[in-house]
């Protein structure tokens, strides 16, 4: 006997339902077995990795902070990879948007007025939306792989940000050291809960999941991206695959764009060369927990920021390592997207 | 040694003290000092830029935060977090004192920023942040002069190059990178004025595959010492492989390079930890930039290798007196740019504020200033 996985004719709604279930408790069961090897205690760790955040308001705040870029840059994603356009490149794009949007605070430092904050988080979508151009560009006039320009272009925006902060973007009153200016009052997003760094921006991205769904489920676009899902019927019902792109790329290197710019001008405050820009590829992992389901990009997001904040929680009250924090996280993340295949896919035992 | 001692006798009689210090807000206190009301045992917070590991940066930082612990056992409870990027350290910081940590300890010059925001928050807990400038009413920063100990093992490599090439291995251009390099180059050409010193900027802090590359591109180009201000041991490991000499960073790296290490910069903060802390609990703190060299013990000089003649190890000794003593300037004049114009003329020294912003390679370092 041997197993084997038999697609499914029809996915399965109960298993979409309860498939995060059993990855739950899988991954659950693995990570207090580890962590009574590491010599931990099980529940202890457990608790602190992925209960005790949520245990106090501020650490509700915290998960919601870490959570607001993900929800956004996976809602963009989602989009993308129903469109079958694998745009890989989130982090370039974020970064992108994060350089864009700092022009202004750069080269204006003094700037006041209330026009300020929406230019500047406008410029960081258009940011991203410019940098995702290249690939869609260079996809439809070459045939380029999407996969590989948007994953190389990553490298180009990390190395772009390298030069900016420790050359001519650098704050001159810093000594020689890296980073920009921090942005004026004028230029931050205001805090929306007094004594957290949950600030507009939380609530900006916690909307875009819910502008997608509604875009996916009553317009046009959204029901070109839904046929795109086989490329045979979107052929027979006529629609431009280059457009797609396009409009796919567009969007998803906006919102990863945004994201970009809601980081620099919410919680960290300056264009600095780390600003994150691996939530990028976090936002991947987010649009697949949802199972490219806008409206799942949310508790996935929130999931993810869990796991940042936990792993932080369990180094501080337990000493548990970076590293094994991250490794149970890691085999919770595996354990969700594997079940994943059980929606289209069940298992069947095989003679051998 | 005799105040250290002085003040293991004075953390012992602490807890006798009882309810020492307790106001009921943070306060200045006569003498400037700054005052918290203090809870017992004074929970201590640590957080790294890297994995602490077992050699370099944090694992320095990790090994001051041990000997604090040992030193005031029961007065103390310490907790670090390691491998915190730049951009996550707020959060993470908010999350200490959460969890009732009073004394934080930033190890990053990239945390400053963070530092100063969050301690502006929390009046009731105090910071310090290692190798930044930026001071508050409850945020001190402190640093070593890693670049006293440098100039001393530019006199060894001067001694014992033979293609007079030596390679340096650079992360980022910053002050701290210029002054340990131009201390180094200094020494170096106090020995042997005709050797140079090769860059490489390899922009990281740590990366075992960028600095072992780096290091390869240096050995194919002649040099014989390496040295480095990035963390990683490959630089040491490759110069042990080819036979050359290496100069060790921030930790002894003797089990990587036990032929290859001629010597190197130790980090040593176990005894500041300790002062800090014992400040803060009698109410003696207050916030201040500490820049300790080798007199404070923060930065030490490695052990040096047998194979260094006797004359050149007498040299180092007595420079490395002179250094502790305060009659000895590094940084004197005349010193010469990379372009060979005059910086420093004949008769003059840079002062540490020059030094703190320095931001230029002396003569002899090839590779541009970036």
């Amino acid at each position: 006997m041997s197993p084997v996985l038999e697609r499914r004719p029809q996915s399965s709604t109960v298993m979409r339902v309860i498939a995060p279930v059993i990855a739950a408790l899988a991954a659950t069961l693995i990570t207090l077995v580890l962590l009574a090897l590491s010599g931990k205690a099980p529940m202890e760790g457990f608790y602190a990795l992925f209960l005790a955040p949520l245990a106090t308001p501020s650490g509700w705040a915290q998960v919601l902070v870490k959570s607001a870029p993900l929800a956004l840059i996976g809602a963009g994603l989602v989009v993308a990879f129903r469109a079958r356009v694998w745009n890989i490149g989130a982090q370039g794009q974020y970064i992108a948007g994060a350089v864009a949007g700092s022009v202004l605070v750069i080269y204006r430092p003094e700037i006041t007025g209330g026009w300020v904050l929406p230019v500047i988080l406008l410029l960081g979508a258009v940011g991203g939306m410019v940098y995702a151009a290249v690939p869609a560009w260079l996809a439809i006039r070459f045939n380029a792989n999407v996969i590989l320009s948007t994953l190389m272009l990553d490298y180009v925006a990390l190395a772009g940000l390298h030069y900016l902060t420790f050359g001519p973007w650098r704050n001159p009153a810093n000594f020689g050291f890296p980073g920009s200016v921090s942005f004026p009052a004028s230029a931050s997003l205001p805090l929306l809960w007094p004594g957290t760094q949950v600030d507009l921006g939380v609530l900006l991205a916690f909307f875009a999941p819910l502008l997608v769904w509604g875009l996916l489920r009553f317009s046009l676009f959204g029901y070109q991206v839904r046929v795109s899902l086989s490329e045979a019927a979107s052929v027979y019902a006529g629609f431009s695959r280059a457009r797609m792109v396009w409009q796919s790329l567009l969007l998803s290197g906006g919102l990863a764009g945004l994201a970009g710019i809601l980081q620099v001008a919410g919680p960290i405050g300056q264009l600095q060369t780390d600003i994150s820009s691996d939530l990028g590829f976090a936002g991947i992992i987010v649009a697949y927990l949802a199972q490219l389901n806008p409206l799942g990009v949310m508790p996935a997001a929130l999931l993810v920021g869990l796991f940042y904040v936990g792993s932080a929680n369990a180094q501080i009250t337990l000493g548990l390592s970076a590293a094994l924090g991250e490794l149970l996280q890691g085999i919770l993340l595996l354990a969700l997207l594997a079940a994943n295949v059980l929606v289209h896919y069940r298992l069947r035992w095989r003679q051998a | 040694m005799n105040t250290r001692r002085d003040f293991l006798k004075k953390a012992a009689g602490l807890s006798a003290l009882g309810a020492l210090g307790v106001t009921p807000l943070p306060s200045l206190a006569a003498g400037g000092y700054y005052t918290i009301p203090l809870k017992k045992p004074l929970k201590v917070g640590f957080v790294y830029i890297d994995p602490v590991g077992n050699i370099g940066w944090s694992y320095q930082h990790e090994l001051g935060r041990r000997y604090m612990d040992k030193k005031l056992a029961g007065l103390v409870e310490s907790t670090y977090v390691e491998n915190v990027s730049d951009a996550r350290v707020e959060g993470v910081l908010r999350q200490l004192v959460d969890t009732g940590h009073q004394l934080i300890f930033t190890t990053s010059f990239s945390y400053m920023n963070p530092t100063l925001k969050v301690a502006r928050m929390y009046p009731q807990v105090i910071f310090e942040q290692a190798t930044g400038f930026k001071l508050a009413p409850n945020m001190g920063n402190y640093n070593g002069r890693f670049y006293e100990p440098q100039y001393l093992t530019g006199l060894v490599a001067g001694a014992m190059t033979k293609s007079n090439k030596i390679g340096f291995i650079l992360p980022f251009p910053i002050p701290e990178v210029y002054r340990v390099v131009d201390a180094f180059t200094i020494g170096l050409h106090e020995v042997n004025p005709k050797a140079s010193v090769s860059t490489v900027w390899v922009n990281t802090w740590y990366d075992p595959a960028k600095e072992r590359e780096a290091a390869q591109t240096l050995v194919a180009s002649g040099v014989d010492v390496i040295a480095t201000h990035t963390d990683s041991p490959a630089p040491m490991q490759v110069a042990e492989a080819h036979g050359i000499y290496a100069i060790a960073q921030d930790s002894n790296q003797i089990k990587y390079g036990p032929r290859a290490q001629l010597t190197g910069v130790i980090d040593h903060w176990g005894p500041y930890y300790v002062e800090t802390a014992r400040r803060v609990l009698e109410g003696h703190w207050r916030a201040e930039a500490t820049w300790g060299g080798l007199k404070s013990g923060m930065v030490e000089l490695a052990p040096l290798n047998p194979a260094i003649p006797q004359e050149v190890v007498d040299l180092v000794n007595t420079r490395k007196a002179q250094i502790e003593a305060g009659s000895f300037e590094i940084f004197k004049g005349p010193l010469y740019g990379q372009d060979g114009a005059l910086k420093v003329p004949a008769g003059k020294a840079l002062d540490d504020k020059t030094l703190l912003g320095l931001q230029w390679f002396v003569k002899g370092v090839q590779g541009k200033a970036s």
